[in-house]
């Protein structure tokens, strides 16, 4: 066999130039709004999350007549409500669920909606016609009206609520990720992974997903803000997460009654739920800031 | 360099009458049009021909990646002993990648820009082999020594918008040829890249085709390249082949006028400042071809037939073949074609 002496020069050294990109969490970091957001989502998060461990479950039903809508003081932090219980614990156990409903829900919704407008965006025609006509049409369902009319029909729990939420608003994640996947699956890295024999779904969602990642963390997360308005929408007209069970929507829905007498059982729920939501908006916007290649600085 | 002694091996891939269609709204294009080839193991074909004369198409239907609505409607595909054309798709992905590969054109689009090169490298031997993760990394930085990539070991790492055009381009023959194909498909590999590292690229296939067996198809609108790399030239224009001769052969004694006017408008190293030579005029449309001999219209030795009816690509008695009423007079039988 002929030696060939390589032309090909070799490159460099053997060191490698520094990154010259900022990395994902630097980027991330750098946005303010939305490294604030992130910090305020974990701070909630984490407290929300660990409270069990240190409040006993039973002072959130519990109820107390002697101490009816007291006012804010250093033994009960935000006082009481029109039963005595305590807002602060109760805000806290209520937070748990709303989260949960939210990062539920919109996960049942991200999973559904990837999946069909993967399907639909990769292999276009029929199938594409078929799912879009699908998506039209729960799109087209006025869903808060449906919402409402499960809740009447059946007692609504944790559970179901999300499952009701997340299996109705996932037209927005499919349609998203069916336009990026027909802007994908025509390009090149798409064609070579098919000349080696690689079976559709392992291309769709090994080669094609991760180019898409970045539009659906983003609309995930506005998905999770939605979810959590939508709990505490339908929990406001007390359809929703039912007393005693508190929830971030069915709190501000119980203190309708006292706006003037006792403002706080307001205020704080309403805040809160106002912090969360604009919270994910903001890390939503910075995340597609920081996946966009085009934006690296 | 291929060695030269004239041993008939078995061709590893056998081309008959392929034909490739497009059925569009306008009509049907003919972009593949009874293509026959072969090519024995070791040895290397260069498909030629300019822009939209079916070069892609060609090699697309052999690994059945015709785009919709393009269609395979006649032809076989023998590959190592077996028809390609029938194979089911389950078949056809036991195939593709492990027994041949393909690099394509543009090697800034042709890697996932999400995923490491390592990785991208090993995918099919991940897929196809089943090899544990450290063998799978020790064969992704033997593959990149393979192309001359530097610091190979780090470079596994790397993503490709952190490599040059270049090593883009090795990278991805690297992933083509890591299982071993018994046939290399390169559509255009240098076309998008500038001429030193076109250099790199040539050696690159050179040293490859001479440490293996395996085959090479090399599609190419440049005869340069295809001189540099080829042992075997096949000129398409318009969906057919016109003419199909040993490398020498084609550039010292071009039979075909077509296979004259590229040659004439290759840039020489001797003249410079010398007007390049052009072929002119445009190739036909593909959805209502002529009656005649298809490069009729840019032929400088057209004769009347050649506008009435059609040349056969027919072999003459040095064993090259071509397409052209000024060599042979035989008419092409249309083929019977089955939609």
């Amino acid at each position: 066999m002929a030696v060939i002496e390589s032309r090909v020069a070799p490159i460099g050294t053997n060191s490698l130039p520094e990154r010259r990109f900022p990395s994902f969490r630097q980027r991330i970091l750098r946005n303010r709004p939305a490294s604030i957001g992130l910090i305020v989502l974990i701070l909630i998060g984490a407290i929300t999350a660990l409270t069990p461990l240190f409040i006993d479950a039973d002072r959130v039903t519990a109820i107390d007549l002697t101490s009816q809508q007291q006012r804010p003081s250093v033994e009960r932090p935000l006082g009481t409500d029109e039963l005595g219980r305590d807002v602060l614990v109760r805000l806290l156990y209520g937070g748990r669920i709303s989260l949960m409903v939210g990062v539920g829900a919109a996960s049942i919704a991200a999973t559904i909606g990837v999946f069909l407008g993967g399907v639909s965006g990769y292999f276009g025609g029929r199938v594409d016609a078929l799912l879009m006509r699908l998506t039209d049409m729960v799109l087209g369902l006025p869903y808060f009206f449906l919402l409402i009319l499960f809740a009447s029909l059946f007692r609504p729990s944790v559970l179901s609520l999300t499952l009701m939420i997340g299996m109705l608003r996932w037209t927005t994640m499919a349609r998203l990720v069916r336009g990026e996947f027909q802007g994908l699956r025509d390009r090149d890295f798409v064609l070579a992974a098919r000349a080696t024999g690689r079976s559709r779904f392992s291309i769709m969602f090994s080669e094609i997903l991760p180019n898409a990642m970045g539009p659906i963390i983003v609309q995930f997360t506005i998905g999770i803000a939605f979810a959590i308005l939508a709990e505490s929408s339908i929990s406001y007209l007390g359809l929703g997460i039912r007393p005693p069970t508190p929830s971030w929507g069915n709190m501000l829905s119980n203190a309708q009654g006292y706006l003037f007498l006792a403002p706080w059982l307001a205020i704080v729920p309403g805040l809160l739920i106002f912090i969360t939501v604009l919270s994910f908006n903001f890390l939503g916007d910075g995340l597609r800031d920081a996946l966009d290649p085009k934006l690296r600085r | 360099m291929p060695d030269t002694n004239d041993r008939k091996a078995a061709p590893v891939l056998e081309v008959t009458n392929l034909t490739t269609q497009f059925f569009t709204s306008t009509g049907v294009v003919h972009a593949v049009d009874a293509v026959s080839f072969s090519i024995p193991a070791g040895r290397a074909l260069g498909l030629v021909g300019e822009s939209g004369s079916g070069k892609t198409v060609t090699a697309l239907s052999l690994i059945d990646l015709v785009p919709p609505p393009g269609v395979r409607v006649a032809g076989s595909i023998r590959f190592a002993g077996r028809d390609l054309m029938t194979m089911t798709s389950e078949e056809m992905r036991k195939v593709q990648g492990t027994e041949i590969a393909i690099v394509l054109q543009n090697p800034l689009t042709s890697l996932n820009p999400v995923q490491r090169i390592g990785d991208q490298i090993v995918e099919i031997a991940k897929v196809h082999q089943g090899l544990s993760r450290a063998e799978l990394t020790e064969l992704a930085i033997k593959m990149l020594k393979m192309v001359h990539i530097s610091a190979p070991s780090l470079r596994v790492r790397a993503y490709p918008h952190e490599l040059s055009g270049g090593m883009r381009q090795r990278v991805a023959i690297a992933t083509a040829v890591s299982c071993e194909p018994a046939l290399l498909i390169a559509d255009e590999p240098t076309t998008a890249l500038d001429v030193t590292l076109q250099l790199q690229i040539i050696c690159v296939l050179q040293e490859l085709r001479a440490s293996s067996s395996m085959a090479l198809l090399l599609i190419t609108h440049d005869l340069g390249l295809a001189a540099e790399l080829c042992d075997e030239i096949a000129v398409m224009y318009a969906g057919q082949i016109v003419e199909k001769a040993p490398l020498k052969e084609i550039f010292g004694n071009p039979l075909h006028p077509y296979t004259q006017g590229l040659i004439r408008s290759l840039p020489g190293q001797g003249q410079p400042r010398e007007r390049l030579e052009t072929i002119a005029g445009q190739p036909p449309d593909l959805i209502s071809l002529p009656p005649g001999c298809r490069f009729a219209d840019r032929c400088p030795h057209a004769v009347e037939r050649c506008w009435e009816a059609r040349p056969a690509l027919v072999q003459l008695d040095s064993g090259r073949e071509v397409r052209c009423f000024l060599h042979d007079s035989a008419v092409d039988e249309p083929l019977a074609v089955s939609a």
